[in-house]
C-alpha cells in the first residue's frame, strides 16, 4: 500500500545563521534569525506560521520564538525527543501536522551556542550520574566520544578495519566543506597525514573522528504540496520519513545489545523508510549521513542497506562517497566539517541538493536522503524534486 | 588566610530502587546480575520488569566473576576533572561467563588488551558507601 503521506508536504524554505565558534548572540536570537530567513526563502510571512516544532535538547523555548517574532496563529506544537536522533523526526512530525490539515505552515528550528556555551563534549558534573550514565561515569566514560569509542573498537576487531579506511569519511567531508563558504572548515584543508597524526583522544578515536562543536541555528518551513506549488520556490517534496527505536536502546552506550556493530534503531528506521518510500538504497542520488563520529557513519551505511555488514570500510574508499561517486555523502561538509547543529544542518543540505543549489551539487538529483543519529532512537527522511 | 580548594571526587552513580541492590553487591564484593524470578532471564543493566516475560518479580544471581574482554577504550584526554593527570587509562567492556556484559576498570598494561582476554572481577573500594569493578587479567 502506498504511504498516505507520500509527497503530501514539502520543505519550501530553509534558513541558517553563520556557523561559528562564538556567535556573540543569544540562542533565541539565532533561532529567530534562521526562521526569518527560512520564511523569506519560502516567500511566506510570520503570520503564515501556524505550527511550530523543535527537539528536546533545544535551548530556545517555543514561547521565546512566538514572543520574539510576534507569532499569533500557532495552533499546533510539538517537541521531538532523543537529541541527535530527533532531527529527521521533526520532518515526520511536520508532515503529519500539514497532511492532516491541522496546520498550513509549520516551522521547525534548532539553535545552539554549543561551542561558546555548554559543550556536549564536556561532561556535566552533577552530584551523581543518573540512569545508565551512572554505570559508566565512575570508570571514566563521560562524554560521547568516550562512549562511542567502545563501539568503534569492535569494528576493528570484527572487520579488521583500519584508521586509513576510516580516514575516507573525514577527508571527504572536509573536501566538501572546502567548497562551502558557510562551513567552519571552509578554508582548512585536511590530508591523510593530518588524520593519521591527529591526537588520539579516546583510543581508537582521534580528534578528526569527532564532529565539530558549533554556534549557530537552522530552520525550515513545511507546507502542503499543493500550496508549495503556488510559491515562488523549488519545493523539496517529503517523499517519506521514518522514526524508530532500537531494542535495547540507550544514548550512545549501547553496550548491552547483541552487537556493538549493528544499530537496531538504524536497521528499524531503514526498514520503515524503504517500505514507505517504495525505494531502495540504490535509488538515492545523494545522502547526508549523521556523522557525529566516523565509525557511526560506517555502521549507519551498512544498517541503511548501502553495503553489507562489515563492508563499509571498503565502501567509503575509492571516491565512492565523493561528489562523482556512487553515493555522494555529506556534501556541505557534514557535522565533521561544516558544523554541528545536532544534525539539522544535514536537512538543509538535503534540500539544497533537491533544489540544485549545493556548493557540491550532485547532478540530476531525484532522491535526497538524510539520516539522524545512530545510537539513540532515530529517524530519516527522503526528499525529492 | 588560605582557602581550601574543593577536591573533585570520582563521578558516582545515582541509585534508585531498581539499581541499588546491584551497587550494594559491589560494596559486598559480589558481582550480581538481575535474574527474573519467573523465567530466569538475566538482565543487565537491571530494570523494574523482565523484558521477556514481563514479570515484576525480580531476583539476583551472584556471578562467577569470570569473563572475557569484549571491547575497550583508552582514555588519553579525559574531559572530567577527576581524571585529569590519570591518563592514559583503559576502560573495558567485559562479557561475563553468564552471558551479559559489564563496564569496569582493569589492572593491566595497555598493550596486554586484546579481544577475548580472560579476566576476573575484583573490587575496588572508593569509599565506605561505594565500590567499583576492577578486572584482573587471568594468567
Amino acid at each position: 500500500m502506498t504511504d498516505q503521506l507520500r509527497r503530501k508536504a514539502a520543505i519550501v524554505g530553509i534558513g541558517a545563521t553563520e556557523f561559528s565558534r562564538s556567535s556573540g548572540r543569544s540562542e533565541q536570537r539565532l533561532a529567530v534569525e534562521a526562521i526569518l530567513e527560512a520564511l523569506q526563502d519560502a516567500g511566506l510571512e510570520p503570520d503564515d506560521i501556524d505550527g511550530i516544532i523543535n527537539s528536546d535538547y533545544e535551548p530556545t523555548n517555543q514561547v521565546d520564538v512566538v514572543n520574539a517574532m510576534g507569532l499569533r496563529n500557532i495552533r499546533s506544537y510539538a517537541t521531538i525527543p532523543h537529541g541527535g536522533g530527533s532531527s529527521c523526526g521533526t520532518i515526520a512530525q511536520a508532515t503529519m501536522m500539514v497532511a492532516s490539515g491541522e496546520c498550513k505552515c509549520v516551522v521547525a528550528y534548532r539553535s545552539m551556542n554549543e561551542r561558546s556555551g555548554h559543550r556536549y563534549g564536556s561532561p556535566e558534573i552533577p552530584a551523581a550520574f543518573e540512569w545508565i550514565y551512572g554505570l559508566h561515569a565512575p570508570y571514566g566514560l563521560l562524554v560521547p566520544g568516550e562512549w562511542v569509542a567502545m563501539h568503534a573498537r569492535r569494528r576493528m576487531i570484527e572487520f579488521g578495519e583500519t584508521r586509513e579506511q576510516w580516514a575516507n569519511i573525514p577527508l571527504t567531508c572536509r573536501a566538501h566543506a572546502n567548497l562551502n563558504p558557510n562551513a567552519i572548515f571552509h578554508e582548512k584543508k585536511m590530508t591523510l597525514e593530518d588524520y593519521l597524526n591527529a591526537p588520539i583522544l579516546a583510543d581508537p578515536l582521534c580528534r578528526l573522528d569527532y564532529c565539530l562543536e558549533t554556534d549557530g541555528a537552522v530552520a525550515y518551513i513545511v507546507t502542503s504540496a499543493e500550496r508549495a506549488r503556488s510559491l515562488d520556490t523549488t519545493p523539496a517534496y517529503i517523499h517519506a520519513t521514518a522514526q524508530a527505536m532500537g531494542y535495547p536502546v540507550w544514548y550512545q552506550t549501547n553496550y548491552y545489545r547483541d552487537s556493538l556493530t549493528t544499530a537496531s534503531e538504524i536497521v528499524n528506521t531503514a526498514k520503515i523508510l524503504w517500505e514507505k518510500s517504495g525505494l531502495t538504497p540504490r535509488d538515492m542520488d545523494v545522502a547526508q549521513i549523521y556523522d557525529h563520529f566516523t565509525p557511526a557513519v560506517l555502521t549507519s551505511l551498512e544498517d541503511m542497506g548501502f553495503c553489507k555488514k562489515g563492508e563499509a570500510g571498503d565502501f567509503v574508499g575509492e571516491g565512492r562517497i565523493g561528489i562523482d561517486g556512487e553515493l555522494p555523502m555529506n556534501t556541505a561538509g557534514g557535522l565533521l566539517s561544516e558544523g554541528y547543529i545536532h544534525g539539522w544542518n544535514l536537512i538543509l543540505e538535503a534540500v539544497r541538493q533537491v533544489r540544485g543549489t549545493s556548493t557540491a551539487q550532485v547532478r540530476d538529483v531525484e532522491f535526497s536522503l538524510v539520516t539522524s543519529c545512530l545510537g539513540a532512537p532515530t529517524s530519516a527522511a527522503i526528499l525529492s524534486r | 588566610m588560605s582557602q581550601e580548594i574543593p577536591k573533585i571526587s570520582r563521578p558516582i552513580p545515582k541509585l534508585n530502587a531498581d539499581t541499588e541492590e546491584w551497587w550494594a553487591g559491589l560494596r559486598r564484593h559480589e558481582l550480581l546480575v538481575q535474574e527474573c524470578a519467573s523465567c530466569g532471564h538475566l538482565l543487565h543493566p537491571p530494570g523494574p520488569m523482565c523484558p521477556e516475560c514481563r514479570s515484576l518479580d525480580r531476583g539476583w544471581r551472584k556471578c562467577s566473576g569470570k569473563g572475557k574482554v569484549y571491547s575497550w577504550v583508552i582514555i588519553n584526554r579525559p574531559m572530567h576533572p577527576y581524571f585529569f593527570g590519570k591518563a592514559p587509562f583503559p576502560v573495558v567492556l567485559v562479557e561475563m561467563e553468564e552471558g551479559f556484559r559489564v563496564v569496569g576498570s582493569i589492572d593491566c598494561v595497555i598493550d596486554q588488551l586484546c579481544d577475548g582476554l580472560p579476566v576476573e572481577a575484583d573490587f575496588q573500594d572508593e569509599s565506605d558507601e561505594f565500590s567499583m569493578l576492577l578486572f584482573r587479567v587471568v594468567l
